[in-house]
């Protein structure tokens, strides 16, 4: 098995540059999107389009002895270890890689969307033009050479950071150690208990997830789940038998209509008649 | 109410027979343009016709397939009071039918039929499944199209009820056309010109004739006549 990759991004080290973002643009060769209005925010975009894979979000927050925060993190995909996008995608596009990425190939991609519907972060977006889902890929194309991905490489803060799995969690686990006796007591680790991954994206978070607006506890629908192994072979059985169970019918319906003629072509006028009388 | 020609016997309004074509076309329509998304094998649906125009042609369809029913309402107001008013009196009678009525399937006379009114057994039960699927198949389609103002929670829920729903139709009404088409040809005229053949009428609704004639719409005599040619 290939070695797992990991992205980290340690949120306290963040400076909200967003070189990340432009990275991200100019690697995949992204237009610039200036469909969000300026509402006198610092965050440039509301969220993620199908032109921006990664965001770096100013959630503004006033804390408990009224103190003005800025809760700045790069926002992407996480690259699950289940990923909900990949489980419940009809046409079998999405790929959760060996070492870590999940991947849309475009070829397969019909554009339902279900993706982003299934995804407990919401993230892939529908590109209208070319009709089909787009999401960060974790520069997977730029790993299988042996590089980092553009958002790690560039970053000027060492926040982003990149690499095997084992070396990702020590950094993890030391800086998380470091915020606790800095006095952050919610600082937690995201997408890692400090040892298994449920996410080859992780996050160092000096707050609670809540706070940078992830949810505590994501979690791929059940209803995707029934959907897919429970709806779709039964959908697929149903139709498929009701077709095939009336083509039998029919044949033995035409049969027995043509020995009925033969045997009683007299009596059935009579029979008839008599049903009529009755009433 | 008089026989067409002395021998047929008007079922169902012309606005009512648009209703039911409208929104069985509509319906199977959606049903091919929604299937390569349930089932690996209609994929060449897509690859024909390009995902996006089926996607786009599915969602048109739909807006017909949601406004129909509305539209009959006003439109068809008489079949449908008839329609709701015979489901909601479903009663044992009707439920012993269903239960004998399967050898019927396969061309076999089945003898002591309870007689059937304006709609039989079966029939009402392939209307209460459709209006249910139908409405549920409606909404979660609106729902999933509009998806950005629904919680994200409820969108995988919303297509596993909308396949769900789809698949039930659709094998619903394969059996209303077999029914239609194979074993009581006699009804199709219904769903065209509107009127029924009377020995049809008398075979299937006897209790519906008994009502039209208690009712004085149409006379004793002229009934008995009709039926007579069929002697």
């Amino acid at each position: 098995m290939a070695k797992e990759v990991v992205m980290l991004h340690d949120v306290s080290r963040c400076s909200g540059c967003r070189a990340c973002m432009v990275a991200c643009k100019q690697w995949h060769d992204l237009p610039a999107d200036m469909s969000t209005e300026f509402e006198g925010e610092y965050q440039s975009h509301k969220d993620l389009t199908s032109t921006t894979y990664n965001l770096v979000k100013f959630n503004e927050r006033l804390d408990s002895k009224g103190k003005f925060h800025w809760d700045i993190i790069k926002y992407q995909c996480m690259h699950c270890a289940v990923p909900g996008c990949a489980e419940g995608c009809p046409k079998h596009a999405i790929t959760k890689l060996e070492h870590g990425p999940v991947v849309i190939n475009e070829d397969l991609c019909v554009g339902c969307d279900y993706c982003s519907m299934n995804c407990p972060f919401g993230i892939p977006k529908l590109d209208e033009k070319k009709h089909k889902s787009t999401k960060c890929d974790m520069c997977y194309d730029r790993i299988s050479e042996g590089m980092m991905p553009s958002c790690a490489k560039t970053c000027t803060a060492q926040a982003i950071d990149f690499g095997y799995k084992d070396k990702m969690l020590e950094i993890a686990n030391k800086r998380l150690a470091e915020l606790k006796a800095e006095g952050h007591e919610d600082a937690c680790l995201y997408g890692t208990d400090g040892e298994n991954l449920t996410a080859n994206m992780i996050y160092v978070l000096p707050e609670k997830p809540s706070v940078y607006g992830l949810p505590e506890q994501p979690k791929v629908s059940d209803g995707m789940y029934l959907w897919r192994d429970v709806i779709k072979p039964i959908g697929k059985l149903a139709s498929g038998g009701a077709l095939l169970g009336l083509a039998g019918m029919m044949i033995v319906h035409s049969m027995v209509k043509s020995q009925d003629e033969e045997k009683n072509t007299d009596e059935k006028g009579d029979h008839i008649k008599d049903e009529a009388d009755k009433e | 109410m008089k026989l067409i020609k002395n021998k047929y016997i008007p079922r169902h309004t012309k606005p009512f027979i648009a209703f039911h074509w409208i929104n069985a076309i509509s319906f199977m329509l959606l049903f091919f343009s929604g299937l390569p998304l349930l089932c690996e094998g209609f994929g060449w649906i897509y690859d024909y016709l390009g995902a996006e125009n089926v996607q786009t042609f599915h969602h048109i369809m739909g807006v017909i397939f949601f406004i129909n029913p509305y539209l009959g309402l006003v439109f068809a107001w008489k079949g449908y009071r008839r329609m709701i008013s015979e489901v909601a009196t479903f009663s044992k009678r009707d439920l012993t039918f269903a239960a004998k009525f399967g050898p019927e399937l396969i061309g076999m006379e089945v003898h002591g039929l309870a007689p059937q009114g304006f709609y039989n057994g079966g029939e009402k039960i392939n209307i209460a499944l459709q209006m249910i699927a139908c409405g549920i198949l409606a909404f979660s389609g609106m729902a999933l199209w509009g998806s950005d103002y629904f919680s994200s929670d409820l969108k995988p829920w919303l297509i596993a009820f909308h396949s769900i729903c789809a698949t039930i139709a659709f094998a619903a009404s394969l059996g209303h056309i077999y029914l239609a088409v194979v074993v009581s040809p006699g009804s199709v005229k219904g769903m065209v010109d509107g009127s029924v053949d009377i020995k049809y009428a008398k075979d299937h609704h006897s209790r519906w004739l008994a009502e039209l004639v208690n009712n004085g719409e149409i006379s004793r005599k002229e009934l008995n006549d009709a039926l007579a040619k069929y002697r």
